[in-house]
């Protein structure tokens, strides 16, 4: 009975370790937990932004994911399935991606970075569409014409001055 | 008995602050202009508002004032159009900065925008790296014109020479003229500035183009950005990963060369670019720099080696160097992540980070922190006091120091840099104060608030969007009290209260 | 201004700032060099 209540609760912990190593490190956890993680393999989220920095073989990303972003070293054959990066103008691609983490990487002077095994494009990037609210026209006719009241009233006794 | 304030004082305090206002409006052309190369179409809007926000206000502080004929200022005209006008720039500053959305209250892109005036670098931005460029821009901008003193920048273009400009001038934390004239002197200012803007910037172009792997456009833009804040050593980054985004060592080593510059004296550039290069090596402040830097660097490594931090000589070079370097000359730019220092960092690379951070770099440069040559002078004091105790009693002891030219040590050059020294230190116990107060531990409060007080922008994590806004205030306070050295805005306090209380 | 002489003095002015911030990361990576030889 002892024998199989301990077998039970060996596959429970079995199956939430799994669970666990299923979810996506923040890049909270990764840099508050850097040690525990260094040299691990981990499953990392996020929206690539900025460029994609070309160096030869391999190109450098930098993944957000809300808090921090991480800088990704990535094989040039993964890097076709990145369309779009982020900025003002663009949402850019959200990635998925495994890959073995550096608290300090030997390779690339001591970064923190992840270097990656495969990555899969979750969500393609999108355009953001500027949105100019009528609030803000209002408020620049507003204080352009307070502008043109206050030279005027300058001319004026500037004019008044002189005389 | 305290004298009240005169209205003709008032007047005169409102006629410059107007002209301070103005020049401080034209400059939000700029970044209109980066919006249109890069198409985008709100930010123009956004500092469209801000433009006509401020020339209004310059031009209704001019009107109030209505000075028909051109009045002298005194010394405490001079002291209040400076302070109160930082302060004015401050809040015109933060509008484009809060119509783009990225600031969570007007508070926080105030913070943001004397962050950026007083070359500091701490950051309260929400999702950076989604900031349309011409906002990036006016961040990058605000620290231009900071660095290089909105009074010198009032003082080239609107307002005429005489004793009243010196004193706005001294009054914006430099005391040491360049050329006789201050005009001639802002001017000066101006012009290594644009040079080392036009040679830096293309530096880093090449760099971020060849080495980075940007696109030829955004290697302009970061490379310009970059610059300015290098230079100037504020610290703001186009992107919220700072430096670490551009996984490069030749980019910080670029880095690095902006920082140099901007870190040595205008007075020392002056010198260097009139020949005499051998001013570089007999200066105090550079003498003392470099033991400084050293003894600095030394403790951070022994700490980082033994706590086995970085493994080998690059990395501890990339990691660590280069944040002591960043920390000493008051930029600010990190290539780690601001939350490493306080979890991998050991508390000796931290101490001599924030001792790095304390005593800053050059007077007359674009640096903060308590400068060098009060460091030196009272070094020197220290040493020709025991010097006085090993020689024989009827000896007369006298020392030389070398500061632009041979000058004594003399007891009232020892007691100003003790004094100035003194009020810093004070001032940075208070900021540590004030966020232990808030709940944090001691080593993060006295890291952020001389981080704040110094100018130099490196944080270990108090500063982001859910600090208490009371905190935020006293940053706020620290950041400018710092960049102008204090004494300008104990003036404007004292006006103040003179106004109400005086009789 | 009047007194600055000619382009080549800024010229070599600044090269010269920059052999010098150049030095000050050599001597600084020979300090870090001095701590691994001594502390590993």
């Amino acid at each position: 009975m002892k024998q199989r209540l301990s077998f039970c609760l060996a596959v429970v912990v079995v199956f939430l370790a799994l669970g666990r190593w299923c979810e996506a490190a923040s890049s909270q956890e990764l840099i508050a937990e850097a040690k525990l993680f260094d040299g691990a393999r981990v499953m990392y989220d996020g929206e690539v932004i900025g460029e994609v920095l070309a160096r030869g073989d391999h190109a450098w990303i930098n993944v957000y994911d809300g808090n921090n972003a991480v800088s990704v070293w990535v094989p040039a054959a993964l890097l076709e399935k990145i369309r779009h990066t982020g900025g003002y103008k663009y949402a850019g691609d959200r990635v998925r991606l495994h890959g073995i983490f550096h608290r300090s990487c030997p390779e690339h002077g001591g970064t923190l970075d992840i270097h990656a095994q495969d990555l899969l494009v979750v969500e393609p990037g999108q355009p953001v569409i500027e949105d100019l609210s009528s609030e803000k026209i209002l408020i620049l006719v507003v204080l352009l014409g307070v502008l043109i009241c206050l030279l005027m009233g300058r001319i004026f006794w500037m004019r008044r001055a002189h005389k | 008995m305290i004298l009240k304030p005169q209205t003709l004082d008032i007047r005169i305090i409102l006629h410059f602050l107007g002209k301070i206002v103005l020049g401080f409006g034209v400059m939000m052309v700029l970044p209109v202009v980066v919006s249109i190369m890069f198409g985008e179409i709100v930010p123009v809007v956004d500092f469209a508002i801000g433009f006509v926000a401020s020339i209004s206000t310059g031009t209704l502080c001019i009107l109030l004032a209505r000075l028909d004929k051109h009045m002298e200022m005194s010394w405490m005209h001079g002291m209040v159009v400076v302070s109160f006008g930082w302060l004015v720039c401050m809040f015109l500053g933060a509008i484009p900065l809060y119509l783009s959305g990225h600031w969570q209250s007007f508070l926080d892109a105030c913070f943001e925008s004397m962050s950026g005036l007083a070359t500091t670098g701490l950051t309260l931005v929400q999702d950076l790296d989604h900031l349309s460029h011409g906002a990036n821009f006016w961040r990058h901008l605000m620290m231009f014109l900071g660095g290089q003193g909105i009074v010198v920048v009032a003082l080239s273009f609107l307002v005429k020479g005489g004793s009243g400009a010196f004193r706005m001038y001294v009054g914006e934390g430099r005391d040491e003229k360049i050329l006789p004239n201050v005009v001639e002197t802002a001017k000066f200012i101006w012009l290594v500035s644009l040079v080392y803007f036009g040679l830096g910037t293309l530096l880093l172009v090449l760099c971020g183009y060849f080495s980075v792997g940007l696109s030829l456009r955004e290697a302009i833009f970061h490379g310009a950005c970059i610059f300015m804040a290098a230079f100037d050593t504020g610290g703001f980054s186009p992107q919220s990963q700072s430096i670490i985004y551009y996984q490069s060592w030749l980019f910080e080593f670029c880095t690095i060369i902006v920082m140099v510059w901007g870190a040595i004296n205008f007075n020392l550039h002056y010198a260097i670019w009139n020949g005499k290069r051998r001013e570089l090596w007999k200066d105090v402040e550079i003498r003392t720099f470099m033991i400084t830097l050293s003894l600095m660097t030394l403790l951070a490594a022994i700490a980082l080696v033994k706590g086995h931090v970085y493994g080998d000589l690059a990395s501890l070079g990339r990691r660590g160097l280069y944040q002591i370097i960043s920390a000493h000359t008051t930029t600010g730019f990190s290539t780690i992540y601001s939350q490493q220092f306080m979890l991998e960092w050991k508390s000796l690379a931290l101490l001599a980070i924030i001792l790095a951070m304390g005593m800053g770099a050059s007077i007359c440069s674009t640096t903060g922190g308590i400068k060098m040559l009060r460091i030196g002078l009272i070094g020197k004091a220290f040493r020709e006091d025991i010097k006085r105790f090993l020689m024989p009693d009827s000896s007369v002891v006298s020392t030389k120091f070398h500061h632009l030219k041979d000058m004594f040590l003399d007891d009232k050059l020892v007691r100003s840099a003790a004094l100035m020294t003194i009020v810093y230190v004070l001032v940075y116990l208070f900021g540590t104060a004030a966020a232990c107060f808030a709940g944090y531990p001691l080593l993060e409060s006295l890291f952020e608030s001389t981080s704040a007080a110094g100018n130099v922008g490196l944080s270990c994590g108090i500063t982001q969007v859910g600090m208490p806004a009371f905190l935020k205030g006293v940053y706020i306070l620290q950041m400018w009290a710092g960049r102008l050295e204090f004494i300008s805005i104990l003036v404007l306090g004292g006006f103040i209260v003179s106004y109400i209380r005086g009789k | 201004m009047n007194q600055i002489r000619n382009v080549a003095n800024i010229i070599v002015g600044i090269c010269f700032e920059m052999v010098f911030a150049a030095a000050i990361v050599l001597w600084g990576l020979v300090i870090c060099l001095a701590a691994f030889l001594i502390y590993r």
